[in-house]
């Protein structure tokens, strides 16, 4: 209550909000557009693209588009099942190894920072290429064809250790680590209860980077995976679809395929529709993550 | 007895374990296979182990970067990536912290949350995808600019159009991690400063962007570590791979794949020497803009 | 502390479950061989692989079949990973001109020469099939590497004589008042067309009628003028490298030497054409863009709203084409059918270099070249769950069976020891190969050209292509312009070196030959 009526004291002129609301919610409203004008291209008939090309305004709507997606039935769902799993179990321990990496590196009084700050940063620019870490994974891990090639590889992000650790420095005073020190807190302790609860705005965020890059991932898929139980949902999408746009193109090169005919494949729609299908689980899952970025601002206030 | 300092040091050290055994499986081990890049790498039968045909592959020196200097073409797209990278940069930087305070700004939780929300949708559709959203636009024979002209013959314009697409896609994921260390902020400051007296622009000046300089100094010295690499999707899916427009669309990444996609033999090693190439300029640009800043504001240096 | 601890430790469990995972399959006696096939539509096949494992076994074979299914681009770029990076875990490779490169595979070394003659694979377990398909196509495999010259591959048995057509939309053409039999030759090859008055007055005619929307010309980039021009399918896939051969006489070579594209007569003369014909309106410009061409071409032919298009004709194409569009499609002959090393090594299978069962690999593939019953379970699936066999012969595929399980037939081995469907009809086979023996190879018929020496310039050059042939070839920008500075570009990038060495390759291959 009492820090409502403080924020409203410290508030920008209506002006300046409207202004802010105009410019702030007029590029939040120009990345929305694209979607929705994908989300319409996926309900737009053959016959619409054809004579009016890509447009907000089909002439006629249709729901073939989905139905090739939805088609794959037992598939589908499969896949959804798989890059759930990923997703969930990937995130989790990602979080916490980079949340244990990071708090190593934020803390001023570790002798091993610099150490460690460059062990992380090195490989950040250096990689071996492709060929060597491909058989890393496969042959001395023994991960290939396995869910486990799909989260161990990505486990850790330089990026999101240093993100990390910058949001440690931003949103958590020195003092505060150092009495919990006097206090005789342990290194474990002072972790899981001051530092986290704090930067839960920072977790929130790199939490939710990791699902996406999770969610998104093909490459580890097409690297790994051949067994079709295992595909997850961005790989067999893509490649249902290339598959697709393949014999569209080549129909005639690679002869006529048994009973396959080019006037059944559905077009264009195929590849909005897929992008829409990719992207809904996600963004109903993004309020979630966003419910702690957002939560920063009563913890901030509680600190005083 | 052991020492309580050096009972924190080995409590923390255990912390970073599973983080550090993990780079080092993952990321260390497969340096050694850098080698490549100076090899003409090839499979060794009967027993064609990766550390067999390392070992019995031919050294060919410098003959694997060859690819990237030796052509007519390579400058133009070399000058293109750093001019492009440069621009884009600068421009994200200033856009996503401008965005991330007036979110912050904004009384009405709801809307903060909805425009973030909003903003975070780009993030999700392939460039593919979104090459299709411009082409909307820009279509020779529907497009709603198509009056102007055939927008994929001519180059004019093209580097505004692909630097609006990345400022797009890159804006809202920013802007959301500007925005996440802002919320990070002690308010406590901001009450101070406002009872005080203290303007909003002198709030945003003295207490957001120091608060938030780490953040920044952290997303520049990483971006600039990426000078090379160039963002394959936005170059190679918005332009259509015109030819056309290669002038001013081709870019590292896009020039390297074009070359592994002709029929060469033995590219694994040409490949590797593309990469390389990247990290090692990416390496001396960062530990360049690193040392600088280190000379102004150790603290905020990464290492 | 505990709580980490836990943690971590259900994390070390998860890891060794998922390698278990990894470790389970196989048992001792049988050997199974892995086969990753070239795409198809395949969601489940457990019925399919047990009854061919069975069969192999009553084939006295003691190896079971493991395929890996994966279709278009990604097969070719997951395929080339799992070669790249020394897979154990796939025996035997798809591979062809597109997906998977053979010869580039082949070149490095990834592939077993399969007639080596410390190990000859094909004569210890693969007679019958080495004479179950033709010469010509092993012909086609057989290139140079790292083993010496030989056979690093198994030719996919199917259409391999390659011919370009017309497509005309004859209903439309017949609305217009023009008659199709004037202006193209049944017997003949008429590229010419291309030059008549009547082709361009016929297009003229056709926007007067319906409007300046209707784009009456149809050219698919690159192969429209390769076609017209009577190029033969480069096997640099630069496309810039002039291979002509007479019409008339395909094994006939227009020089005794390679030349540019750009420098032939025949095809500056079709540019022009182009040229003047895009700025007549008649070609949609979306054909000109690269990632949209494909779509619009096939859209505008299914939807019959084309008037002249030109296709590089597969068998059975026509009557197929004709029937789905439901017009009245033609294809002319603008040549003969034609068999080039291009499409001979359209599809096959080569066995990896790291594969540990190169022996049971081969024998697999002579069985399932070979042996009907087998072959006929790996393409059409069980019978009486995927399909039922009629009383002439052929076989009716279950529609929802299909969905399940639908392999890319042509993609899959011999097809000729397959029972026809009744799509397409009883005799269908022989007459399929009716039409393979009046293809005439070209003079570079086993031509493979090795880059290696020049594989800097080839790399460049592949840029140079991307940046002017597209648009030139339908027309979209200017030959007088663009023409002189598309040569002075493949100059500065080393197209004389290339040329040299393909020169000196054809002069030993003709020597050899």
């Amino acid at each position: 209550m009492k820090r409502n009526k403080k924020l409203r004291i410290n508030r920008v002129s209506p002006f300046s909000e409207v202004l802010i609301h105009l410019i702030v919610g007029g590029f939040a409203i120009a990345c929305i557009v694209p979607f929705l004008f994908i989300v319409i291209i996926s309900f737009s008939s053959a016959e619409s693209l054809r004579t009016v090309g890509y447009s907000f305004l089909p002439t006629e709507w249709t729901l073939t588009s989905f139905r090739a997606a939805f088609d794959l039935g037992d598939t589908l769902w499969r896949s959804f099942f798989n890059s759930m799993v990923v997703t969930v179990v990937g995130t989790f321990f990602s979080l916490l190894m980079t949340i244990l990496y990071a708090y190593g590196l934020f803390r001023k009084d570790y002798p091993l920072r610099h150490f460690f700050a460059f062990f992380v940063f090195f490989t950040m620019v250096f990689g071996g290429g492709l060929v060597p870490t491909v058989v890393v994974i496969r042959n001395l891990l023994g991960l290939g064809d396995t869910l486990g090639a799909l989260i161990v590889p990505a486990l850790m992000i330089p990026f999101h250790v240093i993100i990390m650790r910058t949001f440690f420095k931003t949103s958590i005073p020195d003092s505060l680590i150092e009495s919990a020190s006097l206090d005789g807190s342990g290194e474990f302790r002072t972790l899981f209860t001051i530092v986290i609860p704090l930067a839960k705005p920072g977790i929130a965020t790199v939490g939710l980077l990791t699902a996406i890059n999770y969610w998104n991932d093909w490459y580890l898929a097409l690297l790994f995976v051949r067994d079709r139980n295992l595909f997850p949902l961005q790989f067999l999408l893509m490649e249902m679809q290339q598959n697709i746009e393949f014999l569209r193109r080549n129909l005639t090169m690679i002869g006529v395929a048994g009973g396959v005919s080019l006037a059944d494949l559905p077009g264009e729609g195929l590849r909005m529709a897929l992008a829409v299908i990719i992207v809904l689980p996600i963004a109903f899952a993004y309020p979630f993550f966003q419910r702690y970025i957002i939560s920063g601002l009563t913890v901030g206030a509680i600190k005083e | 007895m052991i020492s309580p300092k050096y009972k924190k040091t080995l409590a923390i050290t255990l912390m970073m374990l599973p983080g550090a055994l993990w780079l080092l499986v993952l990321r260390y081990i497969p340096m050694a296979g850098i080698v490549i890049a100076f090899q003409d790498y090839r499979p060794h039968p009967p027993n064609p182990t990766l550390i067999n045909n390392i070992l019995n592959s031919q050294f060919v020196g410098l003959e694997n970067f060859r690819f990237i200097f030796a052509t007519d073409r390579a400058w133009n797209m070399i000058r293109n990536t750093l001019a492009y990278n440069g621009v884009f940069i600068v421009l994200t930087t200033v856009l996503s912290i401008a965005l991330a305070i007036g979110l912050n700004e904004i009384g009405k939780k709801f809307f903060a949350k909805f425009y973030q929300t909003l903003m975070f949708f780009p993030f999700f559709i392939s460039w593919v995808v979104a090459s299709y959203f411009v082409f909307a636009f820009l279509d020779p024979t529907f497009g709603v600019l198509s009056g102007v002209r055939n927008w994929y013959l001519d180059p004019t314009g093209w580097p505004i159009i692909l630097t609006i697409a990345h400022l797009w896609k890159t804006l809202g994921f920013n802007c959301i991690i500007y925005f996440a260390a802002i919320t990070g902020i002690d308010q406590g400051m901001y009450e101070a400063a406002a009872i005080d007296g203290a303007s909003k622009w002198r709030q945003v000046w003295s207490i957001t962007i120091p608060s938030i300089k780490p953040m920044i100094i952290m997303l520049f010295i990483m971006a600039v570590g990426r000078i090379f690499n160039a963002d394959f999707g936005l170059f190679w899916n918005i332009p259509m791979n015109m030819g056309p427009l290669q002038g001013v669309t081709e870019v590292f990444d896009t020039y390297v794949f074009r070359v592994m996609q002709s029929p060469i033999a033995g590219s694994m090693g040409m490949a590797t020497a593309a990469g390389l190439f990247q990290n090692v300029i990416g390496f001396i640009c960062i530990m360049s803009a690193n040392t600088l800043v280190r000379k102004f504001d150790r603290d905020n240096a990464m290492f | 502390m505990k709580r980490i601890l836990g943690l971590v430790l259900c994390a070390s469990m998860a890891l060794v479950l998922f390698i278990g995972c990894g470790l389970v399959g196989g048992s001792n006696d049988t050997t199974t061989v892995t086969v990753w096939f070239m795409g198809g539509t395949v969601a489940d096949d457990s019925d399919v692989i047990a009854a061919a494992n069975a069969r192999l076994q009553a084939l006295d074979l003691n190896i079971a079949i493991n395929p890996v299914w994966t279709g278009g681009w990604s097969m070719g770029d997951a395929a080339q990973v799992a070669l790249d990076t020394g897979d154990t875990s796939v025996d035997v490779f798809w591979a062809g001109s597109w997906g998977l490169n053979f010869y580039t595979n082949a070149a490095v070394g990834n592939f077993v020469r399969l007639d080596n003659p410390d190990n000859n694979l094909l004569a210890q377990y693969g007679q019958d099939m080495r004479n179950a398909v033709p010469d010509t196509l092993w012909n086609a495999f057989t290139t140079a590497g790292p083993s010496g010259t030989g056979i690093y591959g198994i030719p996919g048995y199917k259409d391999y004589a390659q011919m370009y057509t017309w497509d005309v939309n004859n209903t439309r053409l017949a609305e217009l008042g023009f008659d199709f039999d004037e202006m193209f030759d049944p017997d003949g090859f008429n590229y010419n067309v291309f030059f008549d008055p009547q082709f361009e007055a016929a297009m003229v005619a056709a926007q007067a009628m319906w409007g300046p929307t209707f784009f009456p010309l149809v050219p698919e980039p690159e192969l429209f003028v390769r076609a017209l021009a009577n190029a033969d399918r480069d096997m640099t896939e630069i496309h810039v490298f002039h291979l002509g051969f007479d019409p008339a006489n395909p094994a006939l070579p227009v020089n005794p030497d390679i030349g540019l594209n750009l420098e032939n007569d025949l095809y500056l003369r079709v540019l022009d054409r182009m040229h003047h014909f895009w700025n007549m309106g008649f070609i949609d410009p979306r054909v000109a863009i690269s990632g949209e061409s494909s779509s619009v071409v096939v859209e505008s032919r299914n939807t019959g709203n084309y008037l002249f298009s030109a296709i590089v004709y597969a068998y059975g194409h026509g009557s197929q084409a004709a029937n789905d569009r439901g017009i009245d499609a033609r294809f002319p002959r603008i040549s003969h059918p034609i068999v080039s090393t291009g499409s001979a090594a359209g599809s096959g299978f080569a066995i990896s270099v790291y594969s540990q069962n190169q022996a049971a690999a081969m024998q697999l593939m002579n069985a399932w070249y070979t042996d009907s019953e087998l072959a006929t379970i790996l393409a059409y699936g069980v019978e009486g769950t995927h399909f039922t066999t009629n009383a002439d012969g052929t076989i009716t595929r279950a529609e929802d069976a299909s969905a399940i399980y639908n392999p890319w037939r042509f993609g899959m081995g011999n097809i000729f020891i397959l029972p026809p469907t009744d799509v397409d009809g009883p005799g269908y086979f022989e007459r399929f190969q009716a039409y393979n023996a009046a293809g005439i190879g070209t003079a570079l018929l086993g031509f493979v050209f090795d880059t290696e020496p020049v594989s800097v310039q080839m790399g460049a050059l592949a840029g140079v292509r991307d940046q002017f042939h597209g648009t030139l070839t339908v027309g979209a920008v200017d030959p007088a312009t663009t023409v002189p500075e598309y040569l002075a570009a493949l100059r500065a990038n080393g197209v004389d070196e290339v040329l040299a060495e393909l020169n000196r390759q054809l002069q030993v291959f003709y020597a050899s030959r």
